[in-house]
């Protein structure tokens, strides 16, 4: 399926970005090598090779496959910074706490702004639908990113409002990961602030789509239909009205999956929250190669599967476009 | 009428539109009854005000209208009168559907498309629940079934589809059985046959018919289409701008019309049988309803039109008993009409 | 009142036609309230700070007495960690930022209107194929492949980074106008093209691309605010080393200064902040008259 090549074009372009372009990392990394550490040609190519998961006397295309059978294997290469250490082991170390606060701020963020954009378009016109209106306007001008600092700067410095210290970090020293109430409940202490922030910066896109659609569900016939057929209001608000408009805010999900691993990057980063966009950051900063490519192809396979996930959950939603005999 | 029970008794309604350009006065005082058993159609042309009347009678009316003056009147099987124009909101809920469901032209849109036919069933079902006994699960399945069953539908087939999954003309009669299933005293059907093929119509037609002979509730149809009330009706009603131009039971208003619209909509219908006519349309068009003509509102398309047309709007006079005509000239209309061979439209009429 | 041959000669020369232009540019944007306080806002700070560092020292003195200073007249901003002042800062930091967002704005727009007007109008494999390099691109993290690349590339100069930055962003608006090409087509003055023999270049460029102006217009401010997302963040990370102070170095440098954890320096971190969102925030609104202009059934009133 298309998912699955674009894995195959990302990876493939890690390869060359990784392996082929002048200056390119492994060539940088020999070099270096070469001249800072006085050692031979054919024993930096060697650490580059072990390093890298790549054999650099065999011919490129041979390379090439070599790299995509490692791949399938799970063998992202070895870390440059920390010696011996797999990439895949770093990063699934990693990952789960970037699912968790993404995966939970979308889904507050999505159910949170259907309501309120329903909420708008039957007050249509009031004051309550133009306040929220602008709000969600600025809110959503406002890049992720630079939300997260103001919250840090006005909630944690300026009000004190929280222990933005404390809060650092994904996991409080000394707490086990384990099926129970105190590691939930630090977890979320922790994530709250990143997810604050993800959610603030989608709320605003979903608030809108849905009032718009709402109001175009509110003029169609089955919702006068539905009234003449004497059912309760809640009934019409709910599986007439909320069921249908809130379809097309969720085909917006697929780009706000794309917006927010992007925008994680940073985020993790400003509350020092360790997922994988932590991780990018300094591996990007400390030019630790393999661990880069490795994160960066997880990222998109991960959006990539998310979009999967949501495609499919709207052909449940949505009977219309099943496709016939796959009920 | 005879001493049948009433079931609805609507007088001197007024029904008006606000718009940019002004009042568009829709309805402009009409009265009738209608039978407990009985089907009584509405015929004229779009603008003739019959789909607002429709609505209103379930008060449906979009925001801009409103009920100007007059009264509608239900009464329900323990002889209870209720006065539409107060209804409150909750009322209002229990009686739409309940005791008169309105069944749409052109239900293409009127399912929710993400339901199947039987929650909206289910649905129907549990939002009525205090009035009728909560009819749920198998009684539920078995009353649906019989609904669909009526309309000449496969339950099985239908029961577990999706909107989308049926054509056209199944889903106007998923919406009639739909109409069925609490039993109402009334079904008000607007342009039922209108957006739908031929074989379609007919099938509509065959299942309506059935209906009205097996069973007792009243049936009202607004359609600008007279073979349908030829098929169907027990009464006709012509609208022409807002009001009612005649009124009498079908074989009346098909070979003795009196009015001359009526006559002007019964000689634009050509015929399959017989041999060529002249096909003739009313000339002009019809009225705008914010600057209506005076005295008559048909007097600048009638070949009757005198003076005194254009200066006194008629009211509704009787020409033979259980028939009204609202034109001054009546009598000649009648006269000519007799003379022209209404009889080759009897035997039109006899073969629709 | 007739005009004299002096005024008309003053109103056929060119200040005159541009001084028209703007004047009914101008009314056509207080069309909508809000959307005319967005263009103000954008016209301003693109003014100010395009304009402005002409006038000013674009050495910002370094004054070590006055360290994290609180709003003065002198200083209407404050100061910063080295005693600079903000405000300053502010009006020559906006330039490079504004640059590289409008430059990778137009990239992105020439490459979306190009790929959309041809796949929709082709049609067959040439569309499908564009369709879906739209979606791989699509999917692709953005910020993340970006700062990968400037982690392995060295991002030196504003067109390459406006490059980079445009070269991710088009598939939205591609599909946007490849959407609007496709609805287009069938138009009667488009078969009329097509009857009269003229080519596809011709039909693409010359009919179907003048009536989608409305859209690009909207999409183009669209994707300002995307790519400045972009850069910002980019410089924020520390990867893009334009050795000029911008806005977005000014925030980094609050950050890795620890200004964000003190108390005094607010109006420092505040300031590029709220000149960022401002400048959005600005765009955003002037879309609103955009749309209006463009889409005439928006258009309130008569």
């Amino acid at each position: 399926m298309k998912a699955l090549i674009t894995i195959f074009v990302m990876a493939s372009l890690t390869f060359f970005l990784v392996r082929l372009m002048p200056g390119s990392p492994v060539e940088a990394y020999i070099a270096n090598l070469v001249t800072q550490y006085n050692v031979s040609h054919e024993n930096a190519k060697a650490q580059a090779a072990s390093l890298f998961s790549l054999d650099l006397n065999a011919p490129v295309y041979q390379q090439y496959l070599e790299y995509l059978g490692n791949l399938m294997r799970g063998d992202l290469g070895e870390s440059l910074v920390t010696r011996g250490v797999p990439v895949s082991e770093i990063v699934l170390a990693y990952l789960p706490w970037t699912l968790f606060s993404i995966g939970t701020a979308l889904i507050i963020s999505f159910s949170l702004g259907i309501m309120l954009g329903m909420l708008m378009a039957y007050k249509r016109e009031t004051k309550l639908d133009h306040i929220l209106t602008n709000l969600g306007s600025i809110v959503s001008s406002i890049p992720d990113y630079l939300m997260g600092i103001l919250i840090l700067v006005w909630v944690g410095v300026q009000w004190e409002l929280i222990d933005v210290t404390n809060m650092r970090g994904s996991l409080s020293p000394g707490i086990q990961p384990g099926l129970n109430l105190t590691f939930i409940g630090d977890a979320f202490y922790h994530a709250s602030l990143p997810i604050l922030t993800y959610v603030l910066g989608t709320i605003g896109l979903w608030m809108l789509t849905m009032r718009g659609s709402t109001e175009s569900t509110l003029g169609e016939d089955y919702v006068t239909v539905a009234k003449a057929r004497g059912l309760k209001e809640r009934r019409i608000a709910t599986a007439y009205v909320g069921r249908n408009a809130a379809l097309p805010p969720f085909t917006q999900l697929s780009i706000s999956i794309a917006l927010v691993f992007g925008g994680s990057l940073l985020i993790e980063w400003i509350f020092v929250y360790e997922g994988l966009g932590y991780l990018l950051y300094n591996a990007i900063q400390q030019r630790d190669y393999p661990v880069m490519q490795g994160v960066f192809l997880i990222i998109t396979t991960m959006v990539i599967v998310a979009n999967l996930l949501a495609d499919l959950l709207y052909s449940r939603l949505d009977p219309r476009i099943r496709v016939a005999g796959r009920d | 009428m005879e001493g049948r029970d009433k079931v609805l008794s609507v007088r001197d309604l007024e029904i008006g539109y606000s718009t940019g350009r002004g009042l568009v006065r829709a309805v402009r005082g009409v009265s009738f009854d209608l039978g407990d058993e009985e089907s009584l159609a509405f015929i004229g042309e779009s603008g003739s005000g019959k789909t607002t009347l429709g609505l209103s009678l379930v008060r449906l009316l979009p925001q801009n209208a409103s009920i100007a003056r007059g009264e509608i009147v239900f009464r329900t099987a323990s002889k209870e009168a209720l006065d539409l124009t107060t209804l409150d909101d909750e009322d209002l809920r229990r009686f739409r559907w309940g005791e008169c469901a309105m069944v749409f032209q052109s239900a293409l849109n009127a399912l929710n498309p993400v339901m199947r036919i039987r929650d909206h069933f289910a649905d129907t079902a549990k939002d009525h629940g205090e009035t009728n006994g909560t009819l749920k699960g198998r009684a539920l399945t078995e009353r649906a079934t019989e609904c669909l069953q009526m309309v000449q539908l496969d339950p099985d087939r239908v029961l577990g589809s999706f909107p989308h999954e049926l054509s056209g003309g199944m889903r106007q009669r998923v919406m009639i059985a739909l109409g069925l299933l609490l039993n109402p005293r009334v079904l008000i059907l607007d342009e039922p046959t209108t957006a739908l093929d031929v074989l379609t119509q007919r099938a509509i037609i065959e299942v309506l018919r059935t209906l009205k002979d097996e069973h007792r509730f009243a049936m009202i149809f607004v359609s600008h289409d007279l073979s349908l009330a030829a098929e169907l009706a027990d009464r006709v009603a012509t609208t022409y701008a807002g009001r009612i131009v005649e009124l009498g039971e079908v074989e009346q208003i098909f070979y003795h019309p009196r009015h001359p619209y009526t006559v002007g909509l019964l000689d634009a219908v050509p015929t399959l049988a017989g041999g060529q006519q002249e096909l003739s349309s009313i000339p002009g068009s019809p009225p705008d309803l914010i600057d209506l003509p005076t005295g008559c509102k048909f007097h600048p398309r009638c070949p009757y039109a005198t003076d005194k047309c254009r200066e006194e709007d008629p009211p509704l006079i009787e020409v033979a008993p259980g028939q009204t005509a609202a034109c001054w000239h009546w009598e000649k209309v009648g006269a000519d009409w007799e003379a022209k061979g209404g009889e080759r439209h009897e035997r039109d009429a006899h073969q629709a | 009142m007739a005009a004299t041959t002096g005024e008309r000669r003053y109103r056929d020369s060119a200040v005159g036609r541009i001084l028209a232009w703007f004047a009914s540019t101008l009314k056509l944007m207080a069309r909508n309230r809000v959307g005319f306080a967005g263009f103000l806002v954008v016209s301003t700070i693109v003014l100010v700070t395009f304009i402005g560092p002409v006038f000013l020292p674009s050495e910002v003195p370094v004054n070590v007495e006055e360290i994290y200073e609180t709003p003065t007249l002198s200083h209407p901003l404050g100061t910063d960690s080295e005693g600079k002042d903000v405000l300053l800062q502010i009006i020559n930091g906006g330039r490079p930022i504004l640059t590289i967002g409008f430059l990778a704005a137009a990239i992105s727009t020439t490459i979306a209107v190009t790929l959309g007007s041809l796949g929709g109008f082709v049609g067959g494999r040439v569309d499908t194929g564009f369709t879906w390099l739209a979606d791989m691109v699509l999917t692709i993290p953005q910020l993340p492949l970006l700062a990968v690349l400037a982690g392995v590339l060295r991002l030196n100069s504003k067109i390459t980074v406006a490059a980079l930055i445009g070269v991710l962003f088009w598939p939205t608006l591609m599909r946007a106008t490849r959407a609007q090409v496709l609805s287009l087509k069938e138009r009667d003055y488009v078969e009329s093209a097509r009857a009269l023999g003229l080519g596809t270049p011709h039909i693409v460029f010359r009919e179907i691309a003048p009536n989608m102006a409305g859209y690009i217009a909207i999409n183009f401010t669209l994707a300002v605010t995307a790519s400045m997302y972009a850069v910002v963040g980019l410089t924020l990370l520390g990867l893009v080393p334009l050795s000029e102070d911008n806005w977005g170095v000014m925030i980094n440098l609050a950050w890795t200064r620890g200004a964000i954890f003190s108390k005094d320096s607010v109006f420092y971190i505040m300031s590029p902040i709220a000149a960022i969102a401002l400048f959005q925030l600005g765009l955003v609104a002037m879309n609103r008259s955009l749309s209006e202009i463009f889409d005439p059934r928006l258009r309130r009133g008569a």
